[in-house]
């Protein structure tokens, strides 16, 4: 970050690259539709590049990036954009979960159905309430300390130690059939 | 609170699935996302290289800028200082050599005088002035004009008339003007009453411009040159005030306005023009002030004296 602030655009890349799978499926996750959360990507980034020359590194960079990316994802939720697309992708949880146990896991199938695993997990997360879902995101994908995730979400540590465990309890239930 | 699940282990068994099932999602952005975000990262690092590179300048600049005040206070400081010191000694003169471009500069003796009376042409006069005749001294026969800023007819001659001298004789004439340049030294001897009366015109610099009274008397034609000549703008405000002639000329023809454009006082121009200068009187070699600032390519003067309806 601190050489991009000096204009080096290539460590700009080498950033995007190491952070953009796990932003992404925060977003992605969170919003529950694909284009919103690519916009939400664009608006992240965006502004991860604006605010370069003003980054301070007196914390990590990933919760900076996560509390850019939490405050981008909130406001699009509040603006309605929110759209849950998990029904339209038309997959029924229980056949994906039987076929993810029955059909072998190599070949163009094993990539179809590693694409139908992703949806079920999103659809899993997709029931969980917006502050749990938020929570267990920021704990899982950006790797944050119930601290961090409570300093993020603007929580006590005790409301975002419970959304957790919440979060965590309703999920092995959803996904027990992958255990 | 009581299906909270309170065993650690089985959190732990809960993010374990739930990143093995993250990491088989093949789910990315789009690559025009990532494309966007980096040309986009490029842009903003281009902009502010942009901002650094005239930062840079600035910062090049500044200290160009911080060596010009102090050269600049020093080179008025020296001006102010030989002004004091020969201030006096070129005053003496009616028309001191100053830094007029040697075009302009003309033998006094092969130019036509002219009298102080405010004409709008310059006046056919023989090319050898008489003997007995002074510059600035001529007496005039009929009454100026009524043009604004008319003064006296010869500020000289009616200083001689009082003193019962009769017509004015070329020393007499002389010490007069010299008086009128030199007031400072001529106040300071102790100079007589028609000297004491013409001297208070060549006042420039503002201080002591006459009273309305003693400006019926006095010419104000050599101060308000010579308050052109030095840009000194309250000299010029105050004589105007005085209702003097703007159109006056020196011994060669020239007005406060041509003596301004000739040594680049674009401000004296102005306030000259603002006060009614006539832009089109030439001198006695027929060069007009708009003439002169084309030769000399003062753009902003030349600007300002075609504004004025100079041709």
């Amino acid at each position: 970050m601190e050489r991009y602030a000096l204009g080096d655009s290539a460590a700009f890349g080498t950033l995007y690259r190491r952070h953009e799978t796990r932003i992404w499926r925060y977003l992605e996750r969170n919003v529950g539709n694909r284009a919103t959360a690519e916009e939400l990507m664009q608006e992240v980034w965006f502004a991860v590049a604006r605010e370069a020359p003003r980054y301070q590194p007196t914390a990590r960079f990933t919760t900076w990036l996560f509390t850019i990316a939490h405050n981008r994802m909130v406001d699009a939720v509040r603006a309605g954009q929110r759209q849950v697309s998990l029904d339209a992708l038309g997959y029924d949880s229980a056949s994906v979960i039987r076929q993810l146990t029955t059909q072998p896991a190599s070949g163009p199938l094993a990539a179809t159905l590693a694409r139908e695993q992703g949806s079920a997990l999103a659809r899993a997360l997709a029931q969980l309430p917006g502050e749990q879902r938020d929570a267990f995101l920021l704990h899982i994908e950006a790797e944050l300390s119930v601290d961090e995730v409570a300093a993020v979400t603007g929580s006590t540590f005790e409301t975002t130690k419970s959304r957790l465990r919440y979060a965590r309890s309703k999920l092995r239930d959803l996904l027990s059939e992958f255990a | 609170m009581s299906n909270l699940p309170t065993n650690e282990d089985e959190f732990a068994e809960t993010d374990a699935l739930y990143r093995r099932l993250s990491a088989e999602d093949p789910g990315r952005p789009d690559g025009k996302v990532r494309q966007a975000v980096l040309e986009h990262a490029t842009l903003l690092t281009r902009r502010s290289q942009v901002r650094a590179t005239d930062e840079y300048v600035y910062s090049w600049d500044r200290p160009r800028r911080a060596w010009r005040r102090p050269s600049a206070f020093g080179a008025l400081a020296a001006s102010l200082l030989a002004v004091i010191i020969f201030g006096p000694r070129f005053g003496a003169h009616p028309m001191p050599a100053r830094s007029v471009p040697a075009a302009y500069e003309r033998p006094v003796s092969e130019t036509p005088v002219y009298a102080d009376i405010g004409n709008s042409k310059p006046m056919p006069m023989p090319m050898q002035a008489p003997a007995s005749v002074a510059p600035e001294a001529v007496p005039q026969p009929a009454p100026p004009r009524e043009r604004h800023g008319d003064a006296p007819a010869n500020a000289v001659a009616a200083a001689a008339a009082s003193a019962g001298a009769g017509a004015p004789s070329r020393a007499e004439a002389t010490d007069a003007t010299q008086a009128i340049g030199g007031m400072s030294a001529s106040r300071a001897m102790g100079a007589p009453a028609p000297m004491a009366a013409a001297a208070p015109a060549a006042k420039t610099s503002g201080v002591n411009v006459p009273t309305q009274s003693a400006a019926a008397a006095a010419d104000y034609g050599p101060a308000l040159r010579r308050a052109a000549e030095d840009a000194d703008l309250p000299a010029l405000r105050e004589l105007h005030d005085k209702r003097v002639n703007l159109d006056s000329r020196d011994a060669q023809g020239r007005t406060a306005l041509m003596l301004a454009t000739l040594h680049g006082h674009s401000q004296a121009v102005s306030a000259l023009l603002a006060y009614g200068a006539d832009p089109n009187l030439a001198d006695a070699s027929g060069e007009t002030p708009l003439d002169a600032a084309l030769a000399a390519d003062e753009s902003e003067i030349i600007a300002e004296l075609k504004h004025n309806g100079a041709r």
